[in-house]
């Protein structure tokens, strides 16, 4: 395995194959918890988690999990690590767990970790697998919290984690959840047109 | 059939080493799982029913109240429940007021957790505060509806023949709150000698 190999692994899910845009997959937390730039990270953070414990532990199990029980084991894994991640978060970081609530459950069905698995960790050695993850995992939180600073500085007026008001009068819409299709939808074709060849 | 006991073998073994790891998890995290909802979402609740009485605590006293709430909280079990027992005391440090957490279930979101506090020397319900839901229509002045209210009052909707003035348009919320009013108020009427016993010790 080369260093090469690993990098390539890594990037691609930076740019290329970043999930929200290229794949637009993941959508329910990227529209639901990104109001604001801190639960965009969050929410990307614990993805981000379990991505790459999950992705790791069904890479060594994948010769030994028979193909007629994969998504049932594959589910397994992932759930353990959406409770792990869960519990650590509200012992050590209530006031997120409190503002992220269901969707931390939720990450358990977030399609982007049941598709790495299938379409990755399943076929790739346990070191690859963990570079995918972070890849991807990175790529994730990068989307969610440049989409929650995005709809924070439109819809609140003020630059996340300071005082320093930009716009007198936010764009209360960006807030809302109508908001988050059109914020995600603007830095989509933003996207687009700056990935075209 | 090999292939039949392996796939069994394999989903017994990933899920019993899963179930191990929560435990594990769980036991190192428990404490201050149980410390932060209690310090973050109870008591607080706790301390806005001692406000109604009070008028409003300035910072410091409200953080000393806060250390006293915790301080002094007790368990107590009844019918297979624990609850957390938290006693509020007057300015001169008189018990006046105990308040605990009860669930009330049919909201829209699922249960709504209701922190309920009674007024001990007036027999009656002092004031309520929300701890945990999922309701997105539950507004937090509903909770002006259970201000010193009597104990025989009817602890239902009005639009389900009941005494309080449900939230317009979110009645399973309402629904849900009045659920978990009534079953405390029930619970403290049943077994207020034993509460009060507790609160002495």
């Amino acid at each position: 395995m080369s260093a090469a190999a690993i990098k390539k692994e890594f990037v691609k899910g930076l740019w290329t194959d970043i999930p929200p845009f290229r794949f637009v997959l993941g959508l329910c937390p990227t529209l639901g918890v990104t109001d604001t730039m801190f639960k965009g990270f969050g929410m990307g953070a614990a993805t981000l988690c379990v991505l790459v414990c999950a992705n790791f532990i069904i890479s060594l199990l994948r010769k030994v999990i028979p193909d007629e029980v994969r998504v049932a084991s594959y589910i397994v894994v992932i759930a353990t690590f959406v409770v792990c991640v869960e519990m650590v978060m509200e012992a050590f970081a209530y006031e997120l767990f409190l503002s992220l609530g269901i969707f931390i459950p939720l990450i358990v069905v977030n399609c982007i970790i049941l598709g790495r698995a299938e379409a990755f960790a399943k076929k790739n050695g346990p070191v690859l697998s963990i570079v995918d993850g972070l890849g991807m995992g990175i790529g994730f939180t990068l989307s969610l919290t440049a989409l929650g600073a995005i709809r924070e500085i439109l819809g609140k007026g003020f630059i996340p984690f300071t005082d320093i008001q930009v716009l007198a009068e936010p764009f209360e819409f960006f807030q809302q959840a109508p908001g988050a299709f059109v914020a995600l939808g603007l830095m989509l074709g933003i996207m687009n047109l700056l990935g075209k060849k | 059939m090999a292939k039949f006991i392996k796939m069994i073998v394999v989903l017994v073994c990933i899920t019993l080493a899963s179930g191990m790891a929560l435990g594990a998890l769980n036991y190192v995290t428990e404490d201050r799982i149980i410390r932060n909802r209690l310090e973050m979402t109870k008591v607080p609740r706790v301390i806005d029913i001692m406000e109604i009485k009070q008028g409003e605590f300035s910072g410091q006293k409200r953080a000393e109240i806060k250390e006293g709430l915790l301080n002094s909280y007790k368990n107590i079990e009844m019918g297979g429940n624990t609850y957390n027992l938290f006693t509020g005391r007057d300015d001169t440090g008189e018990v006046y007021m105990v308040a605990f957490e009860t669930k009330g279930e049919g909201g829209y979101g699922g249960e709504v957790g209701v922190m309920v506090g009674f007024n001990v020397k007036e027999d009656r319900l002092e004031g309520v505060g929300f701890t945990s839901h999922k309701e997105t229509l539950l507004e937090p002045t509903f909770t002006e509806e259970f201000k010193k209210r009597g104990l025989d009052i009817t602890y239902k909707p009005d639009k389900a023949g009941g005494d309080i003035d449900g939230i317009t348009g979110a009645t399973m919320s309402s629904v849900a709150v009045c659920n978990a009013v009534s079953r405390a108020v029930s619970f403290y009427k049943e077994h207020k000698e034993e509460i009060l016993e507790k609160v002495k010790q």
